[in-house]
């Protein structure tokens, strides 16, 4: 291949709060995990593992937050998604019966039967339930970058009055993340591309290479980025911000001109877990009550309206491959018009929520096989790369500060601090002032109260979770939202008084070790003021 | 402010706060008697908003829920008493400022990409919904409350985005009462303000701001969005009383907070010199020109807040329409399906087909199919065969199914 005139940086960031209710013998939240295995890590993993196999020349970075990681390796998640899956190829079994003078749908339920079955095949059989591995894997392999992400996706510029609080959490990322992709991650995808002037001076710390901000993140660093979004820029500390193309993320997320909005594309909402006679699909809803996605979805999305269409994958997949088409195209039209203007090898940084890929998007995986095909054998003008590899072929950049910015709804941070969520931050602070407290100690001769201070900033961990005051905004679940926010804090609060009068209740401390049990290895000493100072404790 | 605290006050302070309360005959009562009214009304909406009395861990029971929004109105518009300041909590101003905010719902017809991606990223989320699009709740045990107030006196600022902070506080009730014996005759008069410096470039030390600009905030509030609509500037805010004569008396200080730009810097690096034309061009390739769809937005809302107030609750112009896509104004719909549902009973081990494929007896040799029926006619033959094969039976119903639209 001739040198390419710029590069295109895929960036899919994978996210789900942690969500683990071992007091309830199935809980409906889990299933934002259970879909996402099924219907986008599985199927990512299947595609990256193809393209090894067959050399397909390709880079994509993959962002894994900590608690998606923490939750793949939870041996009761994983129980209870072998048993979804298990009810999920046993409806769509039944589905093919119930269908069968329906050949429009009767197709459908077969083509579900096989790609529950082959999930759970791939689960169990193949990866023996253990998706880490697999990414990490793919990771060593060299083409596949793994980042991670604040350990518990908390919103850092609104926690950044807290400056070990913003500390702990990327540093016990980075931590889980060398304990589970056997390195430290070079780069970190910051919690909805939340970037705050000097939140950099931490990731540095913490040995971090680079990060991604929203476009106006980077076009509106300060002095003025000389090539816009297309190379990135170093903060004062060294460490690398990469800007979002606007043009490609139009592209996937438009409303309008938007690839997963296609009438063809199939719809998400239509799914016979709301449709069907709830006598026959309650035992695959849970508690046999509520109305849940099975997954199962046999429309597509035709248009306004609720007049929807049969779904026709073969027409579907002919979408996808010619939207990669066009995707591809534009990039390289783009590409090579920059290469022109900037005198320079531009890239072009595209990065999406990884769950949009076969969860919302079904298509999405296929539409990013042929994109990441054609990009290899069908052009030259462009090449897919990482971030890393990048810096390495242009380790000189312009110095300025990003400015602060987040990829949420107006581009700053009032998704996360409106009405309906600001009230939290007063309880998030005062408890991270008092996790300090805590931390600084210094007094580590009782295992209890070892304990109790681990799971307090467990506790505190949980409790600031960015998922929680999105949801509230635009929420779907938001009574789960303000429960968990609530309970986090309360069980925080309870640690704290107890620590402190020196009556600490083991038997509820246990038990709430078993409920919340994120990142075993948790070292809280991270919150100490020493430890943020640069000295050990 | 808790019932004993309240008998506590002298009698035209109890007097005020019924009055903001609308509690009728509350000029003729005793000071007991109004304290007692007083605690009646408010501990409901205490437990409506956060719960006044819990305490770290105790249990509080959720006190029953009673509608309060006819006296959140007014009592948002009663007049700022100083005592308030402490009764975090209370704060109605943010529901207040959400009916009046400058941006009306529903103003945005079509999503723009990122609202999209939101709803995408809702998605996620997402597990069920009613039929109907209506969220359903989810079956879960009433949380226990979390402490309105942590015996501190602090206020912290955070930047919501270019043109606005927001401001939370909390200042104990020892500090009020020392402001009150201070400030003598005055307190009564006093009003509870944030004082918003801008610091830019100033290592401040409480005399030496670039400027600063006062909002005076209700009683009772605890939270205030404030608008600084310059942007790229730094600020720290003062939450005090001002006496009548001007006089400031402040009860606590912030953090400082710097807000974003919302355009491209002015500061053009020596060393990578671009001109202005050229980094135009850039700019526009960048998606410039429309990253400010926010921006634009940003613009807009401070353009029609200037003429406003300059507080703001929640200016949500996002308005995320139901999980299920149906955005049109009348959501009336409706589905018919159609199933066929063909059951039978024979030996425990006979053998059964249905058009000619195999059916899974249940142990006492009873079945039960279900078939999606469409239009047109079903020929079912029903087959039973005695698990020797000796005896055979053959059952053969035809179905037909025609709709109309």
């Amino acid at each position: 291949m001739s040198k390419p005139k710029g590069y295109l940086s895929l960036v899919l960031h994978a996210h789900l709060p942690f969500v683990r209710h071992p007091e309830y013998a199935e809980f409906l939240e889990e299933d934002w995990l259970f879909q996402a295995i099924t219907e986008t890590y599985i199927p990512l993993l299947n595609l990256f593992e193809k393209l090894e196999d067959e050399s397909v020349p390709y880079k994509i970075t993959v962002s894994l937050s900590p608690t998606v990681v923490s939750m793949l390796n939870d041996w009761m998640l994983q129980e209870r998604c072998v048993r979804r899956l298990e009810k999920l190829t046993e409806l769509a079994a039944r589905e093919v019966e119930r269908t069968r003078w329906d050949p429009r749908f009767n197709k459908l339920a077969l083509m579900y039967h096989y790609f529950f079955e082959n999930a759970r095949k791939t689960y169990v059989d193949k990866y023996r339930r253990d998706l880490v591995s697999a990414f990490r894997k793919l990771g060593d392999a060299g083409n596949v970058e793994i980042t991670t992400c604040a350990a518990t996706h908390g919103f850092l510029p609104l926690m950044s009055v807290n400056k070990n609080a913003v500390w702990a959490q990327v540093e016990t990322a980075c931590r889980y993340h060398e304990r589970n992709f056997g390195r430290r991650p070079k780069g970190i995808w910051l919690p909805e591309c939340a970037y705050t002037p000097g939140l950099d001076e931490v990731l540095k710390r913490a040995g971090i290479r680079f990060f991604f901000t929203d476009t106006h993140g980077v076009l509106n660093a300060s002095p003025r980025p000389r090539y816009g979004i297309f190379a990135p820029i170093y903060c004062p500390s060294g460490v690398a911000a990469f800007g979002r193309d606007m043009e490609s993320s139009r592209q996937v997320w438009s409303a309008n001109e938007g690839y997963p909005g296609d009438p063809w594309y199939r719809d998400f909402y239509r799914d016979i877990g709301f449709e069907l006679d709830l006598d026959y699909v309650r035992p695959y809803l849970h508690g046999g009550v509520n109305r849940v996605h099975t997954g199962i979805k046999y429309y597509r999305i035709t248009g306004q309206g609720d007049d929807k269409q049969p779904y026709d994958p073969d027409v579907a997949l002919d979408k996808a491959a010619s939207h990669a088409g066009n995707f591809m195209f534009n990039r390289e039209r783009q590409i090579e018009h920059l290469s022109g203007v900037l005198g320079r090898e531009p890239i072009v940084v595209a990065p999406y929520d990884a769950e949009l890929f076969g969860h919302w998007w079904f298509e999405g995986p296929q539409w990013l096989e042929f994109l990441i095909r054609k990009t290899a054998f069908d052009q030259n003008v462009f090449r897919l790369t990482t971030a890393t590899e990048y810096l390495s072929m242009h380790p000189k950049n312009q110095i300025a500060t990003p400015s602060l910015s987040s990829w949420g709804y107006k581009g700053y941070n009032e998704v996360w601090l409106e009405g309906s969520n600001d009230w939290i931050y007063r309880h998030l602070h005062w408890a991270a002032d008092k996790m300090v407290e805590l931390a600084n100690r210094g007094d580590r001769s009782n295992a209890i109260v070892n304990r109790a201070i681990k799971q307090a900033a467990r506790e505190l961990m949980l409790a600031q979770s960015s998922d929680w005051a999105f949801i509230m905004k635009t929420g779907t679940a938001v009574p789960y939202a303000v429960k968990r926010t609530k309970e986090h804090l309360l069980r925080f609060m309870r640690l704290y008084d107890e620590i402190r009068r020196g009556a600490i209740d083991v038997e509820w401390l246990s038990d709430v070790e078993n409920k919340d049990n994120v990142f075993p290895e948790l070292d809280y000493s991270v919150y100490a003021d020493k430890v943020y100072a640069g000295e050990r404790l | 402010m808790k019932e004993k605290d309240l008998r506590l006050a002298r009698k035209q302070e109890p007097l005020e706060i019924a009055a903001g309360l609308g509690i009728p005959g509350r000029s003729k009562m005793n000071k007991a008697e109004l304290a007692s009214a007083i605690a009646k009304m408010e501990k409901p909406r205490k437990a409506k908003k956060a719960g006044k009395s819990a305490r770290v861990a105790k249990m509080t029971k959720p006190a029953k829920k009673k509608t309060v929004s006819g006296t959140a109105g007014r009592r948002s518009k009663a007049k700022a008493k100083p005592m308030r300041v402490s009764a975090g909590g209370a704060g109605t101003k943010r529901d207040a400022a959400r009916r009046k905010g400058p941006i009306r719902e529903g103003t945005l017809v079509r999503r723009s990409w990122r609202e999209q991606q939101a709803v995408v990223q809702q998605a996620k989320y997402e597990t069920k919904m009613a039929p109907a699009g209506k969220p359903t709740t989810v079956t879960t045990v009433e949380p226990q409350e979390l402490p309105t107030s942590y015996d501190e006196d602090r206020i912290v600022l955070l930047v919501r985005d270019p043109y606005w902070v927001h401001s939370y506080w909390e200042i104990t009730r020892e500090s009020l009462l020392k402001a009150r014996a201070s400030l003598r005759d005055d307190w009564h008069n006093a009003r509870s303000i944030l004082r918003v410096y801008d610091i830019t470039g100033v290592e401040f030390d409480g005399d030496n701001a670039n400027s600063f600009f006062d909002v005076e905030v209700s009683g009772g509030s605890d939270n205030w969005y404030i608008n600084t609509r310059i942007p790229n500037r730094t600020y720290c805010v003062d939450i005090g009383l001002v006496s009548p004569d001007g006089k400031f008396m402040m009860l606590a200080r912030s953090n400082k907070a710097t807000t974003p730009r919302d355009v491209p810097s002015e500061v053009a690096d020596e060393e990578w010199m671009i001109p202005d034309w050229e980094f135009d061009k850039i700019y526009a390739l960048s998606g410039g020109f429309s990253v400010g769809a926010g921006s634009l937005e940003l613009k807009e809302m401070m353009e029609k807040a200037l003429g406003g107030e300059t507080s703001s609750g929640a200016p949500g112009s996002f308005a995320m329409s139901s999980p299920v896509g149906k955005g049109k104004a009348r959501g009336f719909w409706f589905r018919l399906g159609t199933e066929l549902i063909v059951y039978g009973a024979t030996e425990a081990d006979a053998k059964v087909t249905l058009q000619g494929r195999p059916i899974k007896l249940r142990p006492d040799g009873t079945f039960t199919v279900r078939f999606e029926l469409p239009d047109g006619k079903q020929v079912i033959p029903a087959v039973a065969e005695s698990a020797d094969g000796v005896e055979r039976i053959t059952i053969t119903p035809t179905v037909g199914k025609k709709t109309n639209k």
